[in-house]
């Protein structure tokens, strides 16, 4: 069962990926900008920018282009990068650990957070717990991350001081010996406690932010989950049968709420993704997000193409595994 | 005497309304202490300090004194810091530190020049051969020498590379082999062939004449890049004082003082410099006001600049540049005269100036007030909405038509000012559609060869400045036939055969009160005879800095940039 899922979920990415590859093809060749110019300066002559063009091959047919870019794909060489004038691979290898290490304590964060919030919120319903969570929820899905990481930067960097502004470490301090190439696990690995501090500080505003929408769905989900559950017969009768309070909450009603929040999982992935577009910019953070919204703005078509093929590949295998996971959890699903 | 009182006392001698004398008296009558004062009256000035006018803050002489870290914001990186090159401001600025022009403008001034690697230069009595007189023993960053054939090399890269902003040099000199002569290890001639006045004010230009170390290119050119362009996008090898450490697009550039630099490193300067990218504009505010940022320039909102005005901890510098903005017209579209007139008196000039730009513009033509050929009676329209409504009525422009205007999203003032100008326009019966594009949408729409009819009538929130003090370098690219259709920045594909003719006398002057009777009657023609474009406003530049700052000079014609070897941070600062 859970091979051929597997199978079909593989396949599934390549059929997502390949719609991808035309649909962002498309696009970025339909912007009435031309790269080539970009590329030479906006004061070049036209013999530069037409050299530049022959170099690029921008000069080939679409679909030329488009077959030699997905040959180059499918040797995982994603051409070289407009704007950075390296090759797009080595880029990606540069700035998707820190977009990961981002969202990965965002992620860890809603969890940890959201999970127990949502629960207690369900489980004392109309208390100041409820009141709380139901805030969180609402202002975290009306709230947008661009404004929220503006005011967060504004009062806790700006006004009281204790957060620094962005960035993965001040400008003085050299990153860890790179290991992982997220900086609080390689400077964990390294034994560097002093770097861990540093790299902890500065990831704290930008997660924060960012784990702000994905808890806002994590809890709304848990918390609508519990409350339907909690009004299940077998939950009486787990009353009934004299159970503890927590008991009753923790081992019968949290198991069965918790599944359409463990499909949500999956979706946060997305959610965080395009989140950290937004939060990079206010926090001058140096990850994928950034790197992809000056390659859209630099018409940097493979940049753009790489980024979008690689999220998007992360996206899928992230909800395979989810589905994976699933099928541990609710054993019905494998009948 | 209260805590109010000198709070109001240090806040009026920080933001320079107060004279040195002032400062001095009302200080010792507040009871503050002496050396506090002398280094107040000493302070830079913060608000309107004029092109001429440098800080004039104390420096400590003699032994070197280590600054530590100039940290500059800045809002985008460079993907090309090639000098031959490149024509971004960040490009120019780690340039102007990490190479050497043979001079450069003298301090604030855009007429007067200062030796860089020359230390002296003669010019011939027909100013057609300029020799320049190197400081001996100069090195590279790479411990080659840099002598007068390394500079004829080097200038030979420049024209041939034919890149950015190579007319700089072509104007002058097409030939490098044997126009450019190396006469001895110290001494280069050029030959120019032919009187050329304004030699002098190319070489100083922060666009191009940098000295490259010959070796770099011959170590790292390829087959296909035989002048090693690719390397040298994200390599510096110069003689300027400051090495470039690291170059990454969107963190930041380092730079190290470069220990055999040539003016040795005795006084007060920086050991290191880091230019960090920060893309968004509240954040680098945060960062002046937080302390952790040393210099910001132009990248600011203009209100924000008022406000900062008020904030002790820093130092605002106003000045004026060489940056002028336009609305380019569509001419074979708004092909009559009345029309783009029309146009032209509907434009809210004085509110755009008040409103959106606080202050920080003011009225000019093509050529801004800092450089020749600037024409002080030069027409300017006012708004005059009766007057625009009857124009574009004459000039076949029906009420109830519609006008579309394309800006740029990089910069919200510029749809900011299309509003306003949107509202004129509707007042008195006339629409203004307006398109909020890219910038690689907006630049390709302005340099690239699309025809007339696939252009918006009108281009608004263009901005342009010299290479170096020339008015024919300033008006040729946005002007001239020549520069239509990918060839220059002549979007509104303006055509005018007087205009070209006393371009083409004025390309080749050889007197100065010639050249101004040339341009006056240019700037008649491009502003109200046959409009090119709606001229609104010169732009005054601001640098914010971090109290202690100083050395800082800025040059109308080095936008946005900052020579760090000059700069330093007070001791206790």
């Amino acid at each position: 069962m859970v091979a051929r899922l597997i199978i079909r979920r593989l396949l599934f990415l390549v059929l997502v990926l390949f719609g991808l590859s035309i649909i962002t093809f498309s696009l970025s060749h339909l912007v009435p900008a031309d790269p080539a110019r970009m590329i030479a300066g906006p004061r070049a002559s036209k013999t530069t920018v037409e050299k530049i063009r022959e170099q690029y091959g921008l000069n080939d047919p679409l679909p030329v282009q488009y077959v030699n870019y997905v040959e180059g794909v499918l040797h995982l060489d994603f051409g070289k990068s407009f704007s950075s004038r390296r090759p797009v691979r080595e880029d990606l290898g540069r700035y998707l650990p820190a977009t990961i290490e981002l969202g990965l304590y965002a992620f860890l964060i809603s969890m940890i957070v959201g999970i127990p919030l949502g629960v207690a919120s369900a489980v004392k319903r109309d208390s100041w717990v409820d009141h709380v969570s139901r805030f969180i929820s609402i202002s975290g899905l009306a709230l947008p991350v661009f404004w929220l990481a503006l005011m967060a930067q504004f009062f806790f960097f700006g006004k009281l001081g204790w957060l620094p502004d962005g960035q993965r470490l001040p400008n003085s301090v050299d990153p860890p010996r790179s290991i992982t190439r997220l900086y609080t696990i390689d400077s964990i690995l390294t034994g560097n406690w002093h770097l861990l501090r540093l790299s902890a500080e500065h990831l704290i505003l930008p997660v924060l932010v960012l784990a702000y929408g994905s808890l806002a769905v994590v809890t709304r989900m848990v918390r609508g989950g519990m409350i339907e559950v909690m009004n299940q017969d077998y939950i009486r009768t787990a009353r009934a049968k004299g159970l503890a309070n927590n008991d009753v909450v923790l081992k019968h009603a949290m198991k069965n709420a918790l599944l359409p929040t463990v499909t949500s999982l999956g979706l946060q992935v997305g959610l965080l993704f395009s989140g950290a577009f937004l939060v990079e910019i206010v926090f001058s953070w140096p990850g994928v997000g950034r790197y992809a919204v000056d390659a859209i703005q630099s018409v940097d078509y493979n940049a753009t193409m790489a980024t979008t093929l690689v999220i998007a590949a992360i996206f899928v295998v992230v909800n395979m595994f989810v589905d994976i996971l699933y099928l541990f959890l609710d054993p019905r699903i494998a009948i | 005497m209260t805590d109010t009182q000198k709070t109001v006392f240090f806040r009026r001698a920080l933001s320079g309304r107060m004279d040195r004398r002032q400062v001095i008296e009302n200080g010792l009558r507040l009871g503050i202490a002496t050396p506090l004062l002398s280094a107040l009256a000493g302070m830079p000035a913060v608000a309107s300090a004029s092109p001429a006018t440098r800080p004039a803050a104390a420096r400590t002489n003699g032994q070197a004194t280590d600054s530590g870290t100039l940290t500059i914001l800045f809002e985008d990186g460079t993907n090309d810091i090639d000098p031959h090159s490149t024509y971004t401001t960040l490009g120019s600025m780690i340039c102007l530190n990490a190479y050497e022009m043979l001079i450069q403008y003298k301090g604030s001034s855009t007429f007067e020049y200062a030796p860089m690697l020359a230390d002296s230069w003669d010019v011939s009595e027909d100013e057609s051969s300029y020799t320049f007189h190197l400081s001996p023993n100069i090195k590279f960053h790479d411990d080659t020498i840099c002598n007068a054939q390394a500079v004829k090399e080097s200038f030979t890269r420049f024209v041939k590379l034919e890149l950015g902003p190579y007319l700089v040099i072509t104007r002058f000199v097409d030939d490098p082999d044997t126009q450019i002569v190396a006469v001895d290890d110290v001494t280069v001639r050029f030959d120019l062939g032919q009187p050329q006045p304004l030699f002098l004010a190319a070489m100083a230009s922060s666009f191009g004449p940098y000295i490259v170390s010959p070796q770099a290119w011959k170590d790292n050119g390829t087959d296909e890049d035989p002048w090693a362009h690719e390397w040298l996008s994200f390599n510096a090898v110069g003689t300027g004082p400051y090495r470039l450490i690291e170059n990454t697009l969107n963190e930041g550039v380092t730079m190290s003082k470069f220990d055999d630099y040539h003016r040795g490193w005795e006084g007060n300067h920086f050991t290191d410099v880091f230019i960090r990218n920060v893309p968004e504009s509240a954040t680098r505010r945060q960062l002046m006001e937080q302390g952790e940022g040393d210099v910001s320039t132009y990248n600011l909102l203009a209100s924000d600049v008022a406000e900062l005005q008020e904030d002790p901890s820093l130092q605002v510098l106003i000045y004026d540049s060489t940056r002028v903005n336009w609305a380019i017209l569509n001419v074979p579209k708004l092909e009559t005269v009345e029309a783009r007139q029309g146009l032209c008196y509907a434009f809210p000039y004085q509110e755009n100036i008040d409103s959106i730009n606080k202050g920080l513009m003011k009225r000019s033509g093509p050529i801004p007030s800092t450089m020749r050929g600037y024409d002080p009676d030069a027409f300017q329209f006012p708004t005059d909405l009766d007057k625009a409504k009857e124009l574009l009525a004459a000039g076949g422009w029906e009420e109830g038509s519609s006008f579309e205007y394309l800006v740029s999203s990089n910069y919200a003032d510029d749809k900011t000012t299309a509003q306003l100008y949107q509202a004129n326009l509707q007042s008195i019966g006339y629409d203004l559609n307006i398109t909020e594009v890219d910038s690689a949408t907006y630049d390709d729409m302005i340099y690239g060869d699309m025809g007339a009819d696939e252009r918006p009538d009108i281009m608004g929130g263009w901005a342009w400045w010299p290479d170096y003090n020339d008015p024919w370098n300033q008006l040729a690219p946005n002007f001239l036939k020549s520069a239509q259709n990918g060839g220059g920045s002549n979007g509104g594909g303006y055509e005018n055969a007087t205009v070209e003719d006393l371009m083409s006398q004025a390309e080749h002057f050889t007197d100065e009160d010639q050249l101004d009777e040339l341009m006056k009657q240019i700037q008649q023609i491009l502003i109200k005879d046959d409009p090119a474009a709606i001229f609104y406003g010169e732009t005054k530049y601001y640098t914010i800095l971090k109290a202690g700052v100083g050395g800082f000079v800025p040059n109308p014609l080095y936008l946005g940039t900052c020579l760090f070897y000059d700069m330093y941070r007070e001791e206790g600062a």
